[in-house]
């Protein structure tokens, strides 16, 4: 595409290039707009409709602000997402700088390991977990055998149960987006950190987290936007008793057939995912555009 | 209590097997400016990580102020080190980039901030501190570079071929600058490099390595005039090295037969029947005019002149004297009148004293 672009303009100088240069885009801007941008118009309008009379009504968002149920679910979202978010950027760092430092040959079977959960599927590694935490499952079980605890312990059907199904599942992302992040640190860097005197620990605190704070953030976003997207995981570990947006949305969808409020709850998820999109990347922009603006007196 | 800041004993390195670095023994004495200098892939920068704790010897010991320093992590060696990339923080300013050494050793900010001043001015980059290394030169990153690792006055400082980026004019500047601040600074400088040249102007000492060992050490003069090997010869400076046939060693000279030829080089060299090759300095070798006939006990070689190289300051003649035997030969500009024709026929003075005998 770019070299389209870049080498038109010498061979035929003014417009024509240009248009080739857009026509390339033609193919992708079609699948986008019959695939994300006609659901989602038609997403908008059914949030203004009647489910039964289909005239144009704003009740389904008054709904979804007053009966309380919708935004104690958006808040429920807002917190695991968070969660999820930091566990996997936290728990996926020092792997990711493992991965991308260590020329050892264990590298690639930690990289193997790391990522091939990826293939197990949402549904297999969930119910894993649900194995696990269940009231009845590995945990409680042998804790009660044991004699360590007399009733199991609450570690399914909940927000713990979610943010650890999630973060497991995302794991993988996270450290990939950290992994690239770091490997994009010259080395030389950290070798002359220590050459000053830094020991690893100021290594890591002054030279690397600074300087990975774009892959910090874009793990950040995809850990919070696959989080709050994800239905699986919620679904089997929250259950019944831990609604988030995307499992509530299914329930309205499926059990009350009610499409012009499943897509109000659709939007409010939508813009909350926007919004911390949003706010990462102006961060990110506004820091390095910090680093290269400014520039002291020169003599 | 010796003088020497760096010792290398018996050092050896080799990865997966395969030798980088053998037995190298090493002494830099206390304030000298030492090159380490060699070919590409011959083990300087590994040489190098090695004192700086990067890299662990695979035998042999690396001593810093007669003290070994196995075990001991690079942050604890107290030593500088320059990258040939810079290798500068490129989210901290000029000024943070030059403290930061002293603030990892938890230097008071007051101090700091006059250490990073006096460094900045040493490298003549005063007025520059608020910038970030993206907003400076090639040259101007590299005096940060510099002021960084000297700014906690470490007792050494590594410099792995900080000038190779630069280009030729800045390059040549640097060196004298790099020598003035090492006698300022009175600091130990050990500085890797694969240009000649440059060893030649900054050095007090110039350690030639090949193939992972010392082919010699000595002064620059010294290792300039008397190359060791023919290694040394053909890698500092340019020479018209020669095979010898036969070597015949009389009371004061010693005579060499050069091989495929009749040509006999006397030398002043002391060697035995053993010699196998000589080196002679292309700008050693005289021009002698027909009428002139040289000093009394000079070799003289006839030859007919098949090559004319201009390069600038000198100029370069390649004389055939014999069947499949030729001599470059540099002229001086200044005294270009000198400069034969193509393909007439001149004669040259070789010195014995020029004619270097090489152990190989
Ligand atoms: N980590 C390593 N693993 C395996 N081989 C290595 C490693 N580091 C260096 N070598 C090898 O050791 C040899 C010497 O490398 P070194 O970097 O010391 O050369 P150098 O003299 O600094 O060369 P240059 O002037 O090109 O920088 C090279 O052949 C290189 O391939
Ligand atoms: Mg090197």
């Amino acid at each position: 595409m770019s070299t389209i672009a870049l080498a038109a303009p010498a061979a035929m100088p003014g417009a024509p290039a240009r248009t080739s240069g857009y026509l390339v885009l033609a193919p992708s801007c079609l699948v986008l707009t019959i695939f994300f941008a006609l659901p989602m118009g038609t997403m908008i309008g059914m949030s203004f409709m009647d489910a039964q009379t289909l005239s144009p009504t704003l009740f389904n968002y008054q709904r979804f602000f007053s009966d309380g149920l919708s935004l104690a679910g958006l808040y429920r979202t807002a917190v695991m997402s968070i969660l999820v978010a930091v566990c996997v950027t936290v728990l996926g760092y020092p792997v990711a700088y493992y991965l991308a430092r260590s020329r050892s040959r264990w590298r690639a079977l930690v990289f193997a390991l790391a990522l091939a959960p990826e293939l197990a599927g949402v549904v297999l590694r969930t119910y894993g977990w649900l194995i696990i935490l269940e009231d009845r499952g590995f945990i409680n079980d042998m804790l009660t055998h044991l004699g360590v605890i007399a009733s199991p312990l609450p570690l399914s059907k909940n927000l713990f149960a979610v943010v650890v199904g999630l973060t497991h599942v995302v794991l993988p992302f996270g450290i990939l987006s950290l992994t690239t992040s770091i490997q994009g640190i010259d080395p030389n860097l950290e070798r002359a950190a220590q050459m000053l005197g830094a020991s690893r620990l100021a290594v890591v605190r002054h030279i690397i987290l600074p300087l990975s704070v774009p892959g910090i953030v874009s793990s950040l976003l995809i850990a919070f936007t696959m989080a709050a997207s994800a239905y699986a995981t919620p679904a089997l570990l929250g259950g019944a008793r831990f609604k988030v947006l995307a499992t509530m949305i299914y329930e309205q969808v499926l059990f009350y057939i009610d499409w012009g409020f499943a897509a109000v709850m659709a939007i409010a998820l939508l813009i909350m995912m926007l919004m911390i999109s949003f706010l990462g990347i102006r961060y990110e922009a506004r820091r390095s555009s910090r680093r290269s603006n400014r520039e002291g007196g020169a003599s | 209590m010796n003088s020497f800041d760096i010792e290398l004993v018996s050092v050896s390195k080799s990865f997966a097997g395969i030798p980088v670095v053998q037995d190298l023994n090493l002494q830099i004495p206390r304030g000298e400016f030492v090159s380490i200098l060699g070919p590409s892939g011959c083990g300087k920068t590994t040489t190098l990580n090695m004192i700086a704790g990067f890299n662990t010897p695979s035998a042999g010991d690396v001593r810093v102020r007669g003290k070994s320093q196995n075990r001991i992590p690079p942050e604890r060696r107290n030593l500088g080190l320059v990258f040939q990339n810079y290798a500068l923080f490129p989210h901290m300013t000029v000024i943070e980039n030059v403290g930061f050494g002293l603030r990892m050793r938890g230097t008071p900010k007051a101090e700091i901030g006059q250490a990073v001043d006096a460094a900045l001015r040493s490298v003549r980059l005063d007025g520059f501190g608020s910038r970030y290394p993206k907003a400076l030169s090639g040259g101007q990153q590299q005096r940060v570079a510099l002021a960084r690792a000297i700014a906690p006055r470490p007792s050494v400082l590594l410099l792995d071929e900080p000038l190779s980026n630069l280009d030729l004019k800045l390059r040549e500047a640097m060196r004298i600058e790099l020598k003035e601040i090492q006698e300022q600074l009175d600091m130990t400088f050990v500085y890797v490099t694969h240009d000649q040249e440059e060893a030649m102007a900054m050095s007090d000492r110039i350690v030639v390595m090949w193939q992972g060992a010392i082919a010699q050490q000595g002064e620059p003069a010294s290792i300039y005039r008397n190359p060791a090997t023919r290694f040394v010869a053909d890698f500092v400076g340019r020479s018209n090295i020669l095979s010898v046939r036969r070597s015949i060693p009389g009371p004061t000279v010693l005579e060499l037969c050069i091989d495929g030829t009749q040509i006999v080089l006397r030398s002043d060299c002391a060697g035995n029947s053993a010699v196998q090759s000589c080196c002679i300095r292309p700008e050693s070798i005289a021009l002698l005019n027909g009428s002139d006939a040289g000093a009394g006990g000079q070799n003289r070689l006839d030859g007919v002149v098949r090559r004319i190289v201009n390069l600038g300051a000198h100029v370069e003649l390649l004389v055939e004297v014999a069947n499949g035997l030729s001599l470059t030969v540099l002229v001086p500009s200044s005294r270009s009148s000198l400069v034969p024709e193509l393909a007439s026929t001149v004669t040259l003075g070789i010195d014995p004293q020029d004619v270097q005998v090489l152990s190989d």
